[in-house]
């Protein structure tokens, strides 16, 4: 039987009698998720505990993981509460006399800031159009997301940590939590590349993903300057200290972003293969439960050489 | 009927796609040639000289020989070959026998010389030479790699996966891992391993068409058909309205040999392997077939039944090749018919050819084309039973109770037929290769294979041609641009479908360490130079051609095949992280972005977008 960690202490989840499920892998295992939301929700993560500077590094303490993920509410007005943009591009107005005008929409429309002032923009780019050709283009790298069309749930890419934020549900100008499209379970995946064996060298290649590109660059000029205010979060539980999987999943990041690959490439590969071993860890712990043996995957692979080698088409779990 | 043309014949027919086919294997064919007492086919295999040298008393150095390849590309044959070259009585070669052994002379000195013909059917437990038990004879064999002048050598025949799969699981035999890894750099990579000696020969990367010209040259050059014109029986076998004669003579025609000579250098350049095994049961098939006969394959004696029924000529070479004759379910199973049958011949047509199909007889124009197309490929018994059912459909062409009108059924059969018999002289008029899936086949092979071949520049109209074609799928917009490659990204990342990130134009033309270029290679490669020794290189095959040149002409790249086009993408990808190595962006604190759209004559413009970081 597998050794697990103690439970978290009773009031940290009052809400949950039946500690069951989670005991046997964690709290939580969301399955309403996609591999996209949950490789966002993990860089999120990371994120925060680069800033602090204890990316990938519990100090010993494994429970609980706690971190201050950002909010970026002027980038995601920017980007999704800003309807007006386009109308007032169309209507071919003198730079100035746009730039007043969106101005003045969106110091009427924009939520959860502190100062509905965007006015920090016009320096910054050369000209109204131009602002508006470059938020078109990141707008078009938004994550799909199903048919979530809520402006405060919407994910740009990850281009870097100025594209990293939580889910957030805003009401009456304030901002809480939510758990919709953020489910735990890539706080989970965080937990269990932070237990791997190769965490401290995996630590060093994810550090690299949060600076350095151009649209990351163009994000933070879409911020004013100012210390958001950022609430601390964590109460996810995995009840393992080590597991094969946590390994295997750790040996393929490394591998990806280590390989030939432009970084942005490897993304969508980082997310299916995290959630492959989500899926393996959840089957091998529920088999060790059931004393029964190691599940199989069938896989059929393409092997581009016609009959030049077979893959193995037998994957254990 | 038991003279030497029918014996012949029916000894083909062993060959043939039948359930229990006498001729799969090489022990079985020499017993089955002895029972219809004919010459065994015999031809010498494109490797067999260099395979008698690596064994030869004179060789530089003796080492072990590894014959690869898949099931029926002839291992077990050249096994039997070298035994007798080495001196070994062909009596003594039996088929009971996996492992035999026999000392010769091999690079200056004799040595012990063990065959193994099947290392997947050598029994664990066995006496092998010297050796007792499977893993002892595996060791002697790994140390026949690593030693610099063994005493003992071997020749090994494996099929391909099976052969690694020994290595891989022989972890208890000392030696196997370095075995291993010498046997996988020869097969997978091509190249020898940092140390260790071996002769690699993989029979599966001989040319298939190579393999069509040499079986199909013994065959019908065998005696047996001089037998068979002597022993013609009047409205019987080999008759003049003999279908197995009349496929013997059409299969013997420089036309259609060259063109089903094409099919197969197509299949080499789609990277489809057929081994020999299967083109004998081509060839057999193609002369046999017959949907009415036993086994759906014909013997001597159902020729006069046949031709009394007036059912004959449904045994027609053209569709036989595409196994026509067999059940749906048995075609399908049989890899070299779905590899002939994905060129779509006789679904794929133009108007001008189905105009000749329909109005043929009765247009002055097109009589000429009818004539030497129609009639001459098929028997008269065929052309009735046409012309029938062309009138009856030119009177009332609604659809019969059944279906589509039969006549529209029957075109498939005479597009088929059409494609053999178009010649070189008329394949640009006629549009020889839109009967097939593959429109730009013929010049592929004219302008691009032959002249690479021959060591010749590639038309520069050409080359122009697949750079707008992968200039449309890197860029995701319909460019004209051809002079130059335009690597464009998509913001996140290279795989988005519209890349509007103008990250750098590549010159076609040599300008600075820039080119780009067609290569000769085992496919034509299309080779882009970034900087001086820094190139990427994209093989093109068949289908891969067929798809840049169809993006370039107007096609969707979505629309044509989903693989392709993630494999043109994934090649834009090696471009850029080349360029990223090769032409590391300098620290600056200006952010700029060149954003590509395109003009109205369909060039590509790129604006400077500035960010003040400041």
């Amino acid at each position: 039987m597998l050794e697990t960690l103690p439970p978290p202490p009773r009031n940290d989840h009052p809400n949950n009698d039946m500690w069951i499920d989670e005991q046997i892998w964690g709290h939580r295992l969301w399955d309403t998720t996609n591999p996209w939301l949950i490789f966002l929700e993990l860089l999120g993560v990371a994120e925060a505990k680069e800033r602090d500077r204890s990316l990938l590094d519990d100090g010993g303490t494994p429970y609980p993981l706690r971190f201050k993920p950002a909010q970026r509410m002027y980038i995601r007005n920017i980007l999704y509460n800003n309807e007006p943009l386009l109308r007032i591009a169309d209507e071919g107005l003198a730079d100035s006399a746009a730039w007043e005008k969106w101005l003045a929409a969106m110091a009427d429309r924009a939520q959860g800031v502190p100062v509905r002032d965007f006015s920090y923009l016009r320096k910054r780019f050369s000209s109204f159009p131009d602002f508006v050709a470059l938020v078109s283009m990141l707008r078009g790298t938004t994550i799909e997301n199903g048919s979530n069309k809520r402006w405060s749930s919407r994910f740009v890419f990850p281009f870097g940590r100025h594209a990293l934020y939580e889910d957030l549900n805003v009401r009456n100008n304030s901002a809480s939590r939510e758990y919709i499209n953020f489910g735990l379970p890539g706080e989970l995946v965080y937990q269990m590349l932070c237990r791997s064996e190769q965490a401290t060298e995996l630590a060093l290649e994810i550090a690299q993903m949060f600076d350095g590109d151009p649209c990351d660059q163009l994000l933070r000029m879409l911020e004013p300057d100012y210390e958001e205010d950022k609430s601390t979060r964590g109460n996810s539980y995995l009840p393992y200290a080590s597991h094969e999987t946590f390994d295997d999943l750790t040996r393929d990041w490394l591998a990806l972003l280590r390989g030939p690959l432009p970084r942005f490439d490897t993304y969508p590969h980082l997310a299916a293969l995290t959630c492959l071993h989500l899926l393996r860890y959840q089957l091998l712990v529920a088999a060790e439960y059931c004393f029964v043996s190691k599940p199989h995957f069938i896989v059929s692979v393409l092997c581009p050489p016609p009959s030049a080698l077979h893959p193995d088409p037998f994957i254990g779990a | 009927m038991n003279g030497l043309g029918s014996r012949w014949v029916r000894f083909i027919k062993q060959y043939g796609p039948i359930a229990r086919n006498d001729n799969m294997y090489d022990e079985q064919i020499r017993r089955s040639a002895r029972r219809y007492d004919v010459e065994p086919l015999d031809f010498v295999h494109p490797l067999e000289a260099d395979l008698f040298a690596a064994i030869s008393k004179d060789v530089a150095r003796a080492c072990s020989i590894i014959l690869t390849g898949t099931a029926g590309d002839g291992k077990s044959r050249l096994c039997g070959r070298l035994w007798t070259e080495l001196g070994g009585a062909a009596g003594e070669w039996t088929a009971n026998e996996i492992y035999q052994q026999i000392s010769a002379v091999v690079g200056g000195r004799a040595r012990t010389v063990g065959i193994i013909r099947d290392l997947t059917a050598l029994p664990t437990n066995g006496t092998y030479g010297a050796w007792v038990g499977k893993p002892a004879l595996l060791e002697a064999i790994n140390r026949s790699f690593f030693d610099p002048d063994p005493d003992f050598i071997f020749v090994i025949a494996a099929n391909d996966g099976q052969l690694l799969d020994t290595w891989r699981r022989a972890v208890d035999v000392p030696l196997s891992d370095e075995g291993y890894e010498l046997l996988e750099a020869c097969l997978v990579e091509g190249k020898p391993a940092s140390q260790g000696e071996v002769s690699f020969f993989n029979l599966s990367a001989v040319s298939c068409a190579t393999i069509l010209d040499l079986t199909l040259e013994a065959i019908v050059a065998h005696p047996g058909w001089t037998a068979a014109y002597a022993e013609a029986e009047v409205d019987g076998f080999f008759s003049d309205a003999c279908p197995i004669r009349r496929n013997y003579e059409i299969l013997s025609s420089p036309q259609f040999r060259s063109r089903l000579s094409q099919l197969f250098e197509l299949m080499d350049l789609n990277e489809l392997h057929t081994p020999i095994r299967r083109v004998l049961l081509l060839i057999a098939n193609m002369l046999l077939g017959h949907p009415l006969a036993k086994d759906r394959l014909m013997s001597p004696a159902d020729v006069r039944p046949l031709l009394r029924s007036g059912k004959a000529h449904a045994g027609d070479i053209f569709q036989n090749l595409f196994g026509a004759n067999l059940t749906h379910p048995r075609r399908e199973s049989l890899e070299i018919f779905e590899f002939l049958n994905r060129f779509g011949i006789g679904d794929e047509t133009t108007n001008r050819i189905d105009n000749i199909l329909v109005f043929g007889p009765s247009d002055e124009t097109l009589r000429p084309y009818y004539v030497t197309l129609v009639e001459s490929a098929f028997s008269p018994q065929a052309l009735d039973e046409l012309s029938a059912l062309r009138n009856d459909y030119l009177e009332r062409p609604d659809a019969t109770q059944d279906g589509e009108h039969l006549f529209l059924d029957s075109l498939q059969a005479q597009r088929r037929a059409i494609f053999f018999q178009i010649d070189e002289d008329q394949s640009e008029e006629l549009r020889l290769w839109d009967l097939t899936v593959f429109r730009h086949a013929g010049e592929f092979l004219r302008d691009v294979v032959i002249p690479l071949r021959q060591n010749v520049r590639v038309n520069r109209v050409i080359l122009s041609r697949l750079v707008n074609g992968l200039n449309r799928i890197f860029t995701g917009m319909l460019v004209t641009t051809d002079r130059e490659l335009l690597v464009a990204a998509g913001l996140s990342g290279s795989a988005a479908g519209l890349s509007q990130i103008l990250m750098e134009r590549i010159s076609v033309t040599p300008r600075r360490h820039e080119r780009i270029e067609l290569r000769s290679g085992t496919l034509p490669t299309l080779i882009v130079e970034i900087d001086s020794g820094i190139e990427v290189r994209l093989d093109l095959n068949l289908v891969r051609y067929e798809f840049l040149m169809r993006v370039a002409g107007g096609a969707l790249p979505g629309s044509f095949s989903k693989e392709c086009y993630e494999d043109i993408l994934a090649f834009k990808s090696t471009i850029l992280s080349a360029l990223a190595r090769s032409r590391p962006t300098q620290e600056s604190n200006d952010l700029s972005f060149r954003i590509l759209s395109l003009n109205r004559a369909g060039e590509p413009v790129d604006d400077v977008i500035e960010v003040n970081c400041a």
